[in-house]
């Protein structure tokens, strides 16, 4: 276990749970094991691969203590469980799936979906990357949070912009920026002004860029595994429900997560009749409901449909332009005044009488109806010829090579001579558009020299070493900062 | 270790399911110690549940007839774990504001809570799913590569690569020098980690 290793293992993430709490939770997972036992002997389940409604465990709380203070704070998306009475989805290649309260959206969402539905399936796909080019997107995204500053408490919302390059075969590049954060309230702005500054915004802290390569089947996303061509999912809403449900959500279905997984498809390049489906399955999902024109981060005006609140008050939103149905924003708001001790930050005590459950109890119970407390917006979209180009013209850099250090070790030579070629991991070559690698020969000075090599970051080097009468050969992976190699 | 072999008590299940209740009593505390750190006890609570009930419904697909049903009771948990995935993520950054917010409020900041470090929840954080899954396997779950490979289903050099790759990416973006050890390459030396100054 490295230094590393040993930093993560010593985080305090979770509040210790206490021995009358888990005993608690052992009774009560032991209730749901002999529940399903039950199922079984009763012959109330079929064979393995059905997928039920997800349930909500009913457990006693305990109240803990120390950081649990601070933890209480956090807020924890718990997927709606939507309802109803749920029917079976005859999916090709997998069976029957149980899809909870299909046909039961709302209405006005149907209508609104089913109209966009009509536009997206005469739209030809504009943005479908050929086997040389990349699919470029890009989003902001963000959180109401809290920073302290001077002993002042100021509530903001924090964000940060990322671009994606993805090549046909799912590997590309990420770029994240640096953040920035924005006061949330003319108070915190008052304040902030007050005390020095001149502005409402600035650089967040502690955020920095990310540049950063990932290979086929490693996408920076849950959406990367979804086929969004015309031999992938179905084109059918009822079959689509059946397919997401079976192969993404497993046994933890809810609007909400099915919404999640729709959003994949719809910022993609999927084709028409994929959209289309998709649409119209939107719409049928438990609880679905319109919530008529909203405006996003951005100050575009689109029509928003949404997930159920979930326990906490928090709802799971989507805005998409009207005229094309392309979606513009995923929000989570603070829908109701069901705070139930969910905040998404830690509030500072106001006094030094004011304790920190206080505190918290305050701006739970005073966090707006309407507040957005996450945000994710789908800033623009389109084909690329390589991972450094941007949509419309216009280039960002390519991402730095990354300088090795080789100590080459060999006997009974005055010099040595190291071939070297450089390719990228899975198909073998260079990426389109990516970044060049040292190839060719090296002169090491003497027994025991030392070179320098740059190459790009997740690359697979292949060294050949001549020295005199001794040939070797060695192969490896480089990756970013992985130090000192010795071949010999 | 135990008497018993998982996997034999995995087979005697399918003819007298009450069985399945030995796994769940030998494996229960260390599942709900590693989803309440991944995800907080309140879901935790729900997904050990969900954990364990998945595993007996799901029996007949175990495969790993001569060792510990550890690795394939982790790989279920990190399914679910994965429907959390934003909530995981915002969860950290949480954390990581939390910790700024008491070094920033505390009389002398190096006296602050040092198992908050801010700057690595962040890293961690802004880690891909995948690559979060095995870093936090091998670190939380305590699993060994070979462990890794059998509850995600990857091959052995996917979970070194990946484990690799997720600690050079924290490890620059906190500032410590590269951990080399068990780098993919063969021959690569490990290097002495040094922390830079904290941002």
């Amino acid at each position: 276990m490295t230094e590393l290793d040993e930093m993560i293992r010593s985080l305090a993430t979770s509040e210790e749970v206490d021995d009358l709490r888990r005993e608690q939770l052992r009774r009560a997972t032991r209730a749901r094991l002999y529940s399903a036992i039950r199922e079984e002997r009763h012959g109330r389940l079929p064979a393995a691969g059905r997928w039920r409604i997800r349930r909500r465990l009913v457990v006693p709380s305990g109240i803990a203590v120390g950081i649990a203070a601070a933890l209480a704070a956090v807020l924890f998306l718990v997927p709606s469980s939507g309802g109803g009475s749920g029917s079976g989805v005859n999916v090709p290649g997998i069976g029957n799936v149980h899809v909870p309260g299909l046909g039961t959206g709302q209405a006005q969402a149907k209508a609104v979906l089913a109209h966009i539905a009509h536009i997206a399936a005469t739209t030809p796909a504009s943005s479908v990357p050929s086997a040389n080019q990349f699919l470029y997107t890009q989003w902001i995204d963000g959180y109401t949070g809290n920073e302290v500053h001077d002993g002042h408490n100021y509530r903001l919302t924090n964000g940060m912009t990322e671009q994606d390059w993805e090549a046909p075969n799912g590997s590309g590049r990420q770029l994240t920026s640096a953040g920035f954060f924005h006061l949330l309230t003319p108070g915190d702005n008052a304040q902030w002004v007050a005390a020095g500054s001149a502005n409402d915004s600035g650089a967040a802290p502690g955020g920095g860029i990310m540049d950063s390569a990932y290979p086929k089947g490693d996408p920076p996303n849950n959406c990367g595994m979804l086929p969004t061509g015309p031999a992938g999912l179905s084109t059918d809403p009822k079959l689509l429900l059946g397919q997401i449900v079976a192969r993404y959500e497993k046994g933890s279905y809810s609007t909400e997560a099915t919404l999640d997984k729709a959003l994949c498809i719809l910022e993609t390049s999927a084709y028409p009749p994929l959209r289309a489906a998709t649409y119209r399955m939107i719409g049928e999902l438990p609880g679905i409901e319109s919530l008529g024109t909203m405006t996003d981060t951005l100050g575009r005006i689109g029509t928003a449909v949404a997930a159920p609140p979930d326990p906490t008050g928090e709802q799971y939103v989507v805005i998409l332009d009207p005229t094309t149905g392309m979606p513009l924003e995923q929000e989570d708001i603070q829908a109701n005044n069901n705070h139930n001790h969910q905040l998404y930050f830690t509030p500072a005590p106001k006094t030094e009488q004011q304790t920190q459950e206080d505190a918290t109890l305050e701006a739970q119970q005073t966090l707006a109806v309407g507040t957005v407390v996450d945000y994710r917006v789908f800033v623009k979209s389109g084909v690329v010829d390589s991972d450094t180009a941007l949509p419309g013209g216009g280039s960002v850099p390519s991402k730095p090579g990354i300088t090795h250090q080789y100590t080459i070790t060999c006997a009974n030579v005055g010099s040595t001579t190291v071939g070297m070629t450089c390719t990228m991991p899975g198909a073998g070559t260079l990426q389109p558009g990516g970044v060049t690698c040292t190839t060719g020969t090296l002169t090491v000075p003497g027994v025991g020299g030392t070179t320098q090599v740059v190459c790009p970051d997740d690359t697979t080097t292949t060294e050949t070493t001549t020295a005199g009468a001794t040939t070797d050969t060695s192969t490896g992976t480089v990756t970013a900062g992985a130090g000192v190699a010795t071949t010999g | 270790m135990h008497t018993e072999e998982d996997a034999t008590v995995i087979a005697d299940s399918l003819s007298d399911p009450t069985r399945f209740e030995v796994l769940l009593e030998r494996h229960f505390v260390r599942m709900l110690d590693y989803l309440t750190r991944r995800v907080g006890s309140q879901v935790a609570a729900d997904l050990v549940a969900d954990t364990f009930e998945r595993a007996f419904r799901n029996r007949s697909r175990f495969a790993n007839a001569d060792g510990s049903a550890l690795p394939w009771l982790y790989g279920i948990a990190g399914n679910l774990v994965r429907m959390h995935r934003r909530t995981e993520a915002r969860r950290l950054r949480a954390l990581a504001r939390e910790a700024r917010s008491q070094r920033s409020a505390a009389p002398d900041p190096s006296a602050a809570d040092g198992a908050l470090d801010p700057v690595l929840l962040e890293a961690l954080a802004g880690l891909t799913q995948p690559l979060r899954e095995v870093l936090l396997l091998h670190a939380w779950g305590e699993l060994s590569n070979e462990e890794i490979s059998v509850a995600l289903g990857l091959s052995p050099e996917a979970v070194r690569t990946r484990l690799h790759r997720a600690r050079n990416r924290v490890a620059a973006q906190i500032g410590l020098a590269s951990p080399a050890a068990e780098a993919p390459t063969a021959g690569v030396e490990p290097q002495t980690p040094e922390r830079k100054e904290a941002m």
